[in-house]
Parts: structure tokens; C-alpha cells; sequence
């Protein structure tokens, strides 16, 4: 399996490395409930969810109208050898043969959760760039960032308990030096995105919530 | 040992039309077994198992389909009702029902009235929903207000015009 995608991303060298426990928390979450008001019943959306699958998350969107396209990012980089950009591919190939959309249905809504931790610079930036191609004026982006110093190896995931609650399940393993993304960060790598909304929680996470322009 | 145990419970004696009192006809079950690859479409009135290879559209609109646990399916499957337990690399499309199982792979599109993933179903692709009943959503605030974050933070002042995107005004969180 080739991890091509966070190959940059320093690894916690070998003493500093801990284990961490399987962790179920429950959050609330404040940009999420401020998303999810903005559904209208009269209204069909398309959603993107770049996390993992869950019923519950299902079952969540299931009361709206809706197109829900899921496709754990996380996932589908992991276990992707066919090509890399260090064969000589570009990112955009990469990313349009793992996330191929329809141009002319652009999306709503746009899950990304906290797939921007694990990924470096050049990923973030043109993984940002191929979802603006599925994105129009007014596509919200919720992301969480990470302000933690390390993170773990792989992204939470993420089960909506309600409209303002999210269930956190961290898998144990070893953990990795985060990014730590700052505003500014954002701003270059996210050009066509603007800040609607950022919360700082308490368990050392930022939520943002973006708007395209 | 073919007497009637004198303890045993009496059936309750039911009025029994005499259309009742035959037997129910067997549903009929088809099973591809595990060794065996279809190459090609399926079609047919009866229910169907898939535990083997099917490389081929698989077409049984008013009968379940169940991809079982060794089951591989890489085509489009159509059902009444349809359950996966193995892998999946194509659309489904159900007339009432798709269940993704805990085993179950599905790469493809989902298309059916109602759709369950149980956890640990490992899915990619997308699912049309139509949208359940849902409660009247609370009255929307014109403007948007700077909603603190709960570690009474540092929630970004909003700079978006109230009026949100997606058709609908933004409303900050009620706190707790």
C-alpha cells in the first residue's frame, strides 16, 4: 500500500510515539447545527461526504432531500497504488479519477470533516482545486481543524447524533505531527472559499464552516 | 414416540378457509454457488442468493436478491428487495429495500424507497433520497449572530449577510 498522499507529513519520531485508546466522545457541534438550519423541505441538495460511511449518517440526511455522495477520501488514498504523483501523475488526475463528478451538478454541501489534517500542502491545495470544479456560489464547506500539536494516524470519524451533536471515534494507533492550519493557511490554500463561520471547541478542534464564492 | 404427548398445547382451533388449508406454495430460492462465475446477465421470478462470481447485470425486479458473504457481483443489480453481504461494484436499484450488511462492500450508486448501511458496511457512491417527513423547522433569524463556540471562545465573527446560500437564513445555534 503506497501512502502517497501524507507522505510529508512528519511521522512523531519513534520515543515520543503513544498509543491511544479507542476514544467514543460525543461533541456538540455548533457549525454543523448552523449547516444543517439552512435545509429548506422544498429543496433537493447534493451532498458530498468525503468521510466514511455510517447508517446513522444516513439515516440523518434521509429526513431532507437529498443526493448524498460518499466517498471516504481517506479510504480510497490509502489504499491507492495504481498511480501516485511521484510516478509523474498530476494530482488532478489522481483526484479525478478518485472523486469523478458531474460538472454541471455541483454540489450543495461539501463534508470534509477532518480529511484536511492528514493531508500536506500540495494535496490540501488540489484537492481544494478539484472540488471547486464541483462546487457553485453558495457550496458551504464544514471542516474540522485540528490545533493539537499531534493527531492521530488516521482521520476521526464522525457520526451525527443530531443537529448539533457529533460522535467522535479516534482509532488507536500512533499518532502524527498535525498541520495545524491557521486562518492564513486557509486563506491561500482555499482561495475560493471564504470564512462563514469558525468555532473553537474545546477538544482542540476549530470548525469552520466555508462558503464558496 | 408418534403419539401426541398427552401434555402437549392444543392448537387453538381457527376457522381455516379451504383456500388456507392448502399449503403455501415454497418461494422459490436460486443459489449461485460459491464456486461458480456467471458471465453474463440474470434474470428470472425467484428469489436469488449469490454466494459466487456474477460478471453481468443481475435483473429480478419483483424478487430479493442476496449477495451473500463470498459473494462478487460487477454489474448492475436490480431486485425488490436486495441485501449485500459480499461486494458489490455496480448500482443497485431496489423496488422497496437495499440493506448494506456489516461485510458488505458496495462501490456504486444506491437507488431504492429505503436504504440501510449497518455499521462496519463499507460503502463509496451515492444514495438519492427523497426526504422523510420532517418537523417544522424553527422560525429562521433574519440576521446571523455571532454564536459563541462552546469553549466560550473564539468563534469568528459570521460575515455572511444573513441570508444563506442555500436558500434559507443562517441561524446561529441556540446555546445550551
Amino acid at each position: 500500500m503506497r501512502l502517497w498522499f501524507n507522505s510529508k507529513l512528519e511521522k512523531t519520531p519513534e520515543p515520543a510515539k503513544k498509543r491511544v485508546e479507542r476514544k467514543l466522545e460525543v461533541h456538540r457541534s455548533l457549525a454543523l447545527n448552523i449547516l444543517f438550519h439552512q435545509f429548506r423541505e422544498s429543496q433537493h441538495y447534493r451532498i458530498l461526504d468525503l468521510g466514511r460511511a455510517f447508517g446513522q449518517n444516513v439515516d440523518f440526511f434521509s429526513q431532507f432531500s437529498c443526493k448524498l455522495h460518499i466517498e471516504d477520501l481517506y479510504d480510497s488514498l490509502s489504499s491507492f497504488d495504481y498511480f501516485s504523483p511521484s510516478d509523474g501523475f498530476s494530482y488532478e488526475t489522481v483526484y479525478s479519477y478518485l472523486l469523478p463528478f458531474f460538472k454541471n451538478a455541483p454540489f450543495d454541501i461539501i463534508l470534509a470533516w477532518d480529511l484536511f489534517n492528514h493531508l500536506d500542502r500540495n494535496e490540501f491545495k488540489h484537492l481544494i482545486l478539484h472540488l471547486g470544479q464541483y462546487s457553485k456560489k453558495g457550496t458551504m464547506l464544514f471542516t474540522l481543524i485540528s490545533m493539537e500539536k499531534h493527531i492521530p494516524e488516521k482521520p476521526v470519524q464522525f457520526k451525527i447524533v443530531d443537529e448539533e451533536h457529533l460522535l467522535y471515534l479516534t482509532d488507536p494507533g500512533v499518532m502524527k505531527k498535525c498541520p495545524k492550519w491557521e486562518k492564513s493557511d486557509l486563506d491561500h490554500l482555499m482561495p475560493n472559499f471564504r470564512v462563514c463561520n469558525s468555532f473553537l471547541l474545546r477538544n482542540g478542534f476549530k470548525e469552520y464552516l466555508f462558503l464558496y464564492e | 414416540m408418534w403419539k401426541k404427548s398427552e401434555n402437549s398445547t392444543e392448537v387453538p382451533t381457527q376457522n381455516i378457509s379451504p383456500a388456507q388449508s392448502h399449503p403455501q406454495p415454497v418461494r422459490e430460492q436460486a443459489i449461485i454457488g460459491s464456486s461458480l462465475l456467471v458471465k453474463g446477465d440474470v434474470t428470472g421470478e425467484e428469489d436469488l442468493t449469490i454466494q459466487g462470481q456474477v460478471e453481468g447485470k443481475v435483473i429480478l425486479k419483483k424478487n430479493g436478491v442476496t449477495i451473500g458473504k463470498n459473494g462478487r457481483v460487477k454489474a448492475d443489480v436490480y431486485g425488490k428487495t436486495i441485501s449485500v453481504e459480499g461486494s458489490v461494484q455496480g448500482n443497485l436499484h431496489a423496488e422497496e429495500r437495499i440493506i448494506v450488511r456489516q461485510t458488505g462492500n458496495v462501490r456504486g450508486n444506491l437507488h431504492a424507497p429505503r436504504v440501510t448501511l449497518e455499521d462496519g458496511a463499507q460503502f463509496k457512491g451515492s444514495i438519492d433520497m427523497e426526504g422523510k417527513e420532517r418537523e417544522k423547522p424553527e422560525t429562521v433569524q433574519p440576521t446571523i449572530t455571532t454564536p459563541k463556540s462552546d469553549s466560550g471562545g473564539t468563534g469568528a465573527k459570521p460575515q455572511d449577510s444573513g441570508q444563506g446560500r442555500l436558500g434559507i437564513n443562517v441561524k446561529p445555534p441556540s446555546k445550551t
